[in-house]
């Protein structure tokens, strides 16, 4: 054994000149299944770890976080199934499972520990009675009060989290109604919307009325004006007719006689009289 | 069972680039998949500069810290088991103090 670990710990014989078949079967000897692959860049890990650190302000240490990380990947739910009788983890039992079965990892103890007592590794002392029933204090509290001192522990560090989170709630819920009381309102102006077309629809009707009217009374002033004008004329010609009329009429009757009257009239009776006989 | 990897760095490095700068043991193997025969090999390829050894103790940690403290509603295991790992380290440390109380004459 010995000689083998001797002969297989030590330098290599095979290098890149031996034959191919010696060489295959060293790395099928020496080679490993699952390794991480190393980045053969050695260079970059000399200047990784400088010897001397000038410009330690600026210094990153390999794998420290950088931007564009992101957030860790979420943890997994824990399984209490993964540490048997709450303090020896189950690959223990695997481990010993192909050679031994279900009962090996507790036949390994229940030797060892038979082992240690007889030989006196671990010494029987008061202090080992003390430690039992300190063990079984500390698991019958356990079993007894753990859940309820775990839940109180919980409570008191969720509750800070839940009033923050009411708060938040409350605010959400009135800038909800806030929403809600403008869409109300924004509904509401549809109705204003048609409200308003009618008064622009009457405040044009108003205003082509109002033009129309001022409209007549320019033409109605400007009619009276110029109808002024014509009584005006038509008063001074009446006027001058009858003032001619009567002063023509006074010259007349001035001329008329009771001579000239009576020829006149024996005139107009014989021509009366020529008429009649005709 | 087939070979899993031994490592156990930083969860932020699952599924995220790993600098090229970052140490990481080459053989990531678990020590109980290393053969017998590859044992002394295995340890010298070790890294047991200080630095070295203080990346292996982070790793350990995370490790532990991965499999029972970094999960959701995880439980006292981890605790309990540093508990009993601390006093069987104690016993040790008084061991040297308590022969003189061993009752039986022979070993």
């Amino acid at each position: 054994m010995f000689s083998r670990l001797l002969a297989n710990s030590g330098r290599r014989l095979i290098s890149k000149n031996s034959p191919l078949c010696l060489r295959v079967i060293n790395a099928q000897r020496y080679s490993n299944a699952a390794v991480v692959t190393q980045a053969t860049n050695k260079v970059a890990v000399a200047n990784a770890y400088p010897a001397q650190l000038k410009d330690w302000e600026n210094f990153k240490m390999p794998g420290a976080p950088y931007d564009g990380m992101g957030p860790l990947p979420p943890l997994e739910e824990f399984d209490p199934k993964m540490a048997r009788h709450y303090v020896i983890p189950e690959d223990w039992f695997q481990f010993l499972y192909p050679r031994t079965g279900t009962t090996g990892l507790y036949t390994f103890f229940a030797t060892v520990g038979t082992m240690l007592v007889s030989k006196e590794f671990y010494i029987i002392t008061p202090d080992s009675w003390y430690t039992l029933t300190l063990i079984a204090v500390c698991v019958t509290i356990a079993k007894l009060a753990g859940p309820s001192i775990r839940n109180f522990f919980e409570e008191a560090r969720t509750d800070l989290f839940k009033a923050l989170e009411n708060v938040k709630a409350e605010d959400v819920a009135g800038l909800q109604e806030l929403v809600d009381n403008i869409k109300l309102e924004q509904w509401r102006a549809g109705a204003q919307k048609l409200i308003n077309d009618a008064k622009q629809v009457n405040l044009a009707m108003m205003l082509e009325t109002e033009y129309l009217n001022r409209q007549a009374t320019v033409v109605e002033t400007i009619k009276r004006q110029l109808d002024y004008q014509v009584a005006v004329q038509k008063v001074d010609t009446e006027l001058a007719h009858g003032h001619m009329v009567n002063w023509i009429e006074k010259k007349v009757m001035k001329t008329i006689t009771p001579e000239s009257q009576k020829a006149t009239l024996a005139s107009c009776i014989a021509q009366l009289n020529t008429m009649a006989s005709k | 069972m087939a070979e899993r990897s031994g490592l156990a760095v930083h969860p932020k490095y699952y599924g995220a680039k790993i600098d090229p700068g970052m140490k990481l043991p080459g053989d990531t193997r678990l020590l109980r998949d290393v053969k017998l025969y590859e044992v002394p090999k295995w340890l010298m390829q070790r890294n047991w500069t200080p630095l070295g050894m203080y990346f292996s103790l982070k790793r350990i940690k995370w490790a532990v810290h991965s499999k029972w403290v970094r999960k959701r509603n995880h439980g006292g295991n981890f605790y309990a088991m540093l508990g009993i790992s601390l006093g069987i380290f104690n016993y040790l440390c008084e061991y040297h103090r308590l022969k003189a109380e061993r009752k039986r004459k022979y070993h």
